[in-house]
């Protein structure tokens, strides 16, 4: 991928930080001239970015999408015509900051010294966006300005006069195709016939003078954009569709139940669509952890190095990557919502219960990001222009059901549900999506108590045109954001599963080695094993913590665990209870076989994972924040390692408590 | 006349966004409120002399619809207590 994603802070220093930090890959490439795409949320600059670098850049339909900015250079077959470096930037309406992810956008002009920038505009939105044209130019940018939308235009029988928009703002002018692509070679060409762009900061440090100046001006861009273009009495046609929908969408009974049904369907589709998949890897790593076991043993003749391969290193990555499909389903789910424009509904939708919870409606784009990962969720809450809705969305992200908690979830209600239809399962995980949701609402509206109301904060929100998603795009960025997930969690998995594996099987005392030698499908053997080992020791060292939740040193052990990235608690169970395919039995089959033949001898049942023990689990998985990452994205978004480390704290804590509590009422 | 959607004067349960809308075509006579209010209203094409269509509130209490030209826009009470509308 030619592009390379930058982050900054939430605050203007921060976003200086960020931006002095990708200074040093500017310099690195100062050979090439440096263009930055400008133009308001929703106007199609990701979309042009991705034409013109030829990178998998996600493109969101929705205002704020793009937190950070990014930068790609030309896409190969572009190179040949020209030498371009490309910023891609969060939407803003004008120069003059109002959010932290508009900070990031005006620092990224000045601190990168771009050469040039591309404003963005939408052509049949033109009478808003061109008086940030006009800002730009005075500043002292050198511009070329790209109207998007042209394949919508086209369709509805409409033109675009370039040659008379650019004479009025005199600035070449590109209509552009975002669907096709077109208009691209056109606005290099025009870029490198740019004079150099002479900016002038200081104007910035004046910016109701500058708003004053470009005031006076509105009443003859709003004349420019209106003769401009040709057909205009048909701009109706293209909201036509939106409006249509939207009488659904936002009805007062309809629109309720349409999200939640689009919700609903989107997780409980998790346990079903991924079902055939997720068995097909299961049985995949089973047969290679058999190979791979028989083979080195032939091979080698060494027992203790065939088990390290396939119960440590196979057993550790069947036990998470048997749920990517579900981590893929719920990447496509979400980006579906994305590309449609259906989010900003939601946002207005939920705007109010969300208020009522110190909340705003625009928490909500976050805050669904945040059940596919919180760092980039908690990045995105930078859209939010109060920062104190910032503040309280971002502590509350921690909260909702990432992808990360998923393959907890997914082996916790197939060991509750084993034997039932999928369906049931699939409500449950519904269930926990949605609780926790109330979970965050309870934190947000306690954290609104606590906190001072300094300021007021705003939606003023557009509804953008529903778009259909295209599917390539969709899948593209889908398999994109899985492979990020495995990518960032397998070395973290494979650190583990050595130490794991390690901790499990040493010391050896040489009663167990023989016992072990002897009878490998053992279970009891194993345990016992395990039990003298160094993990064992640990565990046995928490027990007492645990037992009040229904936990013993083994589920100890890999809580613990999970506390470096919560999708290892999985791995974790298949090393602790020495799991591997026997047999019939797939990695899968035969954890939960484990599971369900673990005992607790404390209890009058016997069983270890009980009902409520394993609700407990789930409760406690749903509060604690056992996300290093998320810490510290937390600490710089908030600029406080207090704070991040005070979540951290409170969260582990009231879930270790709500653990206890569900295993009481339960049990 | 002034007009405020916010009256129950107007309750809307069932919008229509074609033909005869709970009101349509009124004039933005006046702007005031806080700066920054005003700057992104201004960028979202709230600027005096336009036509604005109000076209309901959003479900559970939420923020009050608007068609701006072609544009749906959401805006919350407070915020629209920014426009004097005709």
């Amino acid at each position: 991928m030619k592009s390379q994603s930058t982050s900054s802070g939430s605050s203007q220093q921060s976003a200086k930080r960020s931006s002095n930090n990708n200074n040093n890959n500017n310099n690195n490439n100062r050979s090439k001239k440096t263009v930055a795409l400008v133009g308001p949320p929703n106007s199609g600059k990701t979309t042009l970015y991705n034409w013109l670098t030829g990178s998998r850049f996600r493109t969101v339909n929705y205002p704020g999408s793009t937190v950070d900015y990014s930068i790609g250079s030309l896409a190969p077959h572009f190179e040949k015509q020209s030498s371009w470096q490309v910023v891609d930037t969060p939407g803003t309406y004008s120069l003059i900051a109002r959010s932290a992810d508009e900070e990031v956008t005006i620092g990224t002009l000045f601190r990168l010294q771009v050469d040039a920038v591309l404003v963005v505009v939408d052509g049949t939105q033109l009478e808003r966006q061109l008086p940030l044209v006009q800002q730009i130019q005075t500043v002292g940018f050198s511009v070329v300005l790209a109207v998007t939308m042209g394949d919508l235009l086209r369709r509805h029988k409409m033109s675009l006069s370039e040659s008379q928009l650019s004479q009025g703002l005199r600035c070449p002018v590109v209509v552009c195709d975002g669907t096709l692509g077109g208009g691209i070679p056109e606005l290099i060409e025009a870029l490198d016939t740019l004079p150099p762009s002479k900016p002038e900061e200081s104007l910035l440090r004046q910016g109701e003078l500058l708003h004053q100046a470009l005031a006076r001006s509105h009443q003859e861009l709003q004349q420019l954009a209106q003769s401009v273009v040709l057909g205009k009495e048909r701009v109706g046609d293209v909201f036509l569709t939106t409006h249509r929908l939207d009488r659904w969408v936002l009805h007062p009974l309809v629109g309720p139940l349409i999200f939640t049904s689009l919700m609903a369907l989107l997780f409980t589709a998790i346990f079903w669509f991924a079902a055939p998949f997720m068995e097909f890897i299961d049985q995949g790593f089973s047969w290679a952890g058999d190979y791979a076991k028989s083979y080195i043993e032939n091979a080698f003749g060494t027992p203790l190095i065939a088990d390290f391969f396939s119960s440590g290193v196979l057993a550790s990555f069947a036990a998470v990557l048997v749920f990517v499909p579900q981590i893929f389903i719920l990447f496509f789910g979400i980006g579906i919502l994305e590309s449609s424009g259906y989010l900003s509904r939601a946002a207005a939708l939920i705007d109010e219960p969300f208020r009522r919870v110190g909340l705003s409606g625009r928490s909500f784009v976050p805050m669904l990001s945040g059940f596919a990962c919180a760092i980039p969720a908690i990045m995105a809450a930078r859209n939010l222009s109060s920062p104190r809705d910032r503040w309280i969305t971002s502590l509350v992200i921690p909260l909702m059901s990432c992808s990360a908690r998923l393959p907890v979830y997914a082996l916790l209600l197939a060991f509750l549900f084993a034997g039932e239809p999928a369906w049931k399962p699939g409500l449950a995980l519904a269930g926990i999506y949605i609780f926790s949701l109330l979970l965050g609402g309870l934190a947000a509206a306690i954290l609104n108590q606590i906190l001072p109301q300094k300021e007021r904060s705003y939606l003023m929100m557009e509804m953008p045109l529903y778009r259909r998603p295209r599917l390539r795009i969709l899948i593209q960025q889908a398999l994109e954001r899985t492979r990020s997930y495995v990518v960032k969690a397998g070395p973290v998995i494979f650190t583990l599963a050595i130490v794991l594996w390690l901790g499990t099987n040493f010391p050896r005392p040489v009663e167990d080695l023989q016992v072990t030698e002897t009878s490998q499908n053992s279970q009891t053997a194993q345990i016992g094993s395990i039990h003298t080992s160094y993990i064992g020791q640990v565990g046995r060292w928490l027990e007492p913590a645990l037992e009040p939740m229904g936990a013993d040193w083994r589920i100890g052990v890999s809580l613990l665990s999970a506390f470096a990235a919560r999708e290892v608690f999985v791995a974790s169970m298949a090393l602790v209870f020495r799991v591997s395919a026997e047999g019939d039995d797939t990695q899968q089959e035969s954890l939960l076989r484990a599971m369900k033949e673990a005992t607790a001898p404390w209890r009058n049942d016997g069983a270890l994972f009980t009902t409520a023990t394993t609700a407990a689990l789930i409760v406690f998985f749903m509060i604690a924040l056992q996300c290093m990452s998320t810490v510290a994205i937390l600490q710089k978004e908030t600029g406080s390692q207090r704070t991040a480390w005070g979540a951290f704290a409170v969260y582990t804590v009231v879930a270790y408590g709500a653990a206890v509590l569900t295993y009481t009422l339960l049990s | 006349m002034e007009s405020n959607p916010t009256s129950k004067s107007t309750p809307v349960f069932f919008w229509r966004w074609q033909g005869a809308l709970p009101q349509a075509g009124l004039l933005l006579r006046e702007m005031t409120g806080p700066a920054e209010v005003m700057e992104r209203l201004r960028a979202l094409g709230f600027i005096p002399g336009v036509y604005v269509d109000y076209l309901g509130r959003a479900p559970l209490g939420g923020p009050l619809l608007f068609r701006l030209g072609s544009l749906s826009i959401a805006l919350r009470k407070e915020e629209f207590s920014c426009l004097k509308l005709q």
